[in-house]
This record gives C-alpha cells, sequence and structure tokens, in this order.
C-alpha cells in the first residue's frame, strides 16, 4: 500500500509532467501559428510582387510602342520611371538572386537605351536603332515574365 | 592604383569570359555589351581600337569609367580582347562555332 506522502509526490510529479507537457503543446502551437503567419506575410510580398512585375512588362510593352512612334522625347522619363518600379520591386521584394540579375540588367539596359536617346537629342552622333531597342526590349519582356512565373509558383508552394 | 586594379579585374573577366563562366548581353547600343554581377554590372563598350570599360551600379549609374590610355600596355590589350570576346559571346557566334564545329567533327 502507498502512504499518502508516496501519493503526495505521484501527484506532484505528473503534475509537473502536464505542465510541462502542456507548455511544449503551446510551443508547438505558438511556432506553427508564426509559421503560418510568415507564410501567409510571404505569400502577400509575392502576391504585391507579382503586381509590380506585370506593371513594369506593362511599362516595357508601352515603351516598345514608344520606339516604333520614334517618341524620343517622352522615352526618357519612361525609362526613369521603369527603372524606379524596378529598383522599388528589387529592394522590397525577397526574390532570388536569379530574378534579382534579371532585373539587375533590365535597370542597366534601361540606362544605355536613355543615355543613346538623350545624346541623340541633344545633338549627339548616336543613331537609334529601332529594331534593336525592342530587341532588347522584348528580351527584357520575356526575362521579366519568367520572374512572373517564378513568383507565382512560389505562391502555388506556399499554397500547399 | 585605381587602374592598376581594374586592370586586374578586366583580366580576371576576361578569363572568365573565355571559361564561359560570365555570360555577356546585347545592348540597344551595338558597340557595347554588359555582363552582370551580385551588386554591380559591368559594360564594355567599342570601338576596338580603344574600349572603354565600365562599372555600374544597382541604380544603373556609371561609378567607374577606364578609357584605354589610363591602362597599362598588357591591360589595353587584355581590354580589346575582353571586348571582342563580350561581342562573340552576346551576338551567338562563338555558339555557332562551336555547334559547326561539333557538327562537322560528326561528319567525319
Amino acid at each position: 500500500m502507498l502512504d499518502v506522502q508516496t501519493l503526495a509526490n505521484i501527484a506532484s510529479i505528473l503534475g509537473v509532467a502536464i505542465t510541462i507537457g502542456g507548455f511544449a503543446l503551446t510551443l508547438v502551437r505558438i511556432r506553427k501559428s508564426q509559421t503560418a503567419v510568415e507564410d501567409v506575410k510571404e505569400q502577400i510580398r509575392n502576391l504585391n510582387a507579382i503586381q509590380e512585375v506585370a506593371a513594369a512588362i506593362k511599362s516595357l510593352d508601352e515603351i516598345r510602342k514608344l520606339h516604333r512612334a520614334k517618341s524620343w522625347t517622352v522615352l526618357p522619363d519612361r525609362y526613369t520611371s521603369l527603372k524606379h518600379q524596378l529598383i522599388a520591386i528589387k529592394e522590397r521584394t525577397s526574390i532570388s538572386q536569379k530574378q534579382r540579375s534579371s532585373i539587375r540588367e533590365a535597370i542597366q539596359q534601361l540606362s544605355t537605351m536613355e543615355a543613346q536617346v538623350e545624346s541623340t537629342l541633344f545633338g549627339g552622333t548616336d543613331d537609334l536603332a529601332v529594331d534593336r531597342m525592342n530587341e532588347i526590349t522584348s528580351g527584357l519582356i520575356d526575362d521579366l515574365a519568367a520572374v512572373l512565373v517564378d513568383l507565382q509558383n512560389e505562391i502555388d508552394v506556399l499554397r500547399h | 592604383m585605381v587602374e592598376e586594379k581594374v586592370g586586374q579585374l578586366i583580366k580576371v573577366i576576361l578569363e572568365k569570359t573565355k571559361a564561359r563562366e560570365v555570360a555577356w548581353k546585347k545592348t540597344s547600343n551595338k558597340r557595347q555589351f554588359l555582363t552582370v554581377f551580385p551588386k554591380y554590372v559591368v559594360s564594355v563598350e567599342g570601338p576596338d581600337y580603344s574600349p572603354t570599360f565600365r562599372l555600374h551600379n544597382e541604380k544603373g549609374e556609371t561609378i567607374d569609367e577606364i578609357t584605354i590610355p589610363s591602362l597599362s600596355s598588357a591591360a589595353q590589350e587584355e581590354l580589346k580582347e575582353l571586348l571582342l570576346v563580350a561581342r562573340r559571346q552576346a551576338s551567338g557566334g562563338e555558339e555557332a562555332v562551336d555547334e559547326l564545329l561539333r557538327t562537322l567533327s560528326e561528319k567525319k
């Protein structure tokens, strides 16, 4: 027969074990909820990035049309505006190194176009080749479209 | 001092380009080619006899520009060669030559 003291000790040990178990369970629940919150935040960041990249693709498409129309005077502002959009995407979004590299290239290509157009507008000797400019612009659209697909895939992975 | 370091950088980029570890891209300027690194972009611009080497930051701004006269004679030759190799790689000429050589060697 167990005496009262032993029973009290066993009850005390069980109480501690239950408390620790409960605490561990709470920690696991908190951890799961934190992970879920982070996943949702990541999804929201990616959704915003998708919208911004889609807007950048639209701007590039407009630039391509402006090249065809040879609207050189309005183009420098368009290049600058789009560069700012791309810099913001690169700074704000948690994108991969490959995606970052595509955006960095786009920024530099736009800077080159801007320098060429400015040089021509202010009497430089650059001859602007619309076909080449649009070949580069189309390449940038393709690269950003690939970034868009990657971001969409990342959201799909987070959802499942 | 800066020119000496840029000379070393040109040499390394040339070696990496030959080893196809660096990929060059065409730009809207037919004489200019660029390659993207983490944080920086490098461009080279002709003419062939006197190329210019530029370093750009993430905003597309030029942060350093080196022309042929400021380089040592060895670095001058390396920069000229870099422009040629970059152009060949960016235009796909190098790939075409390799493919043709492969095809012709298979037919033997």
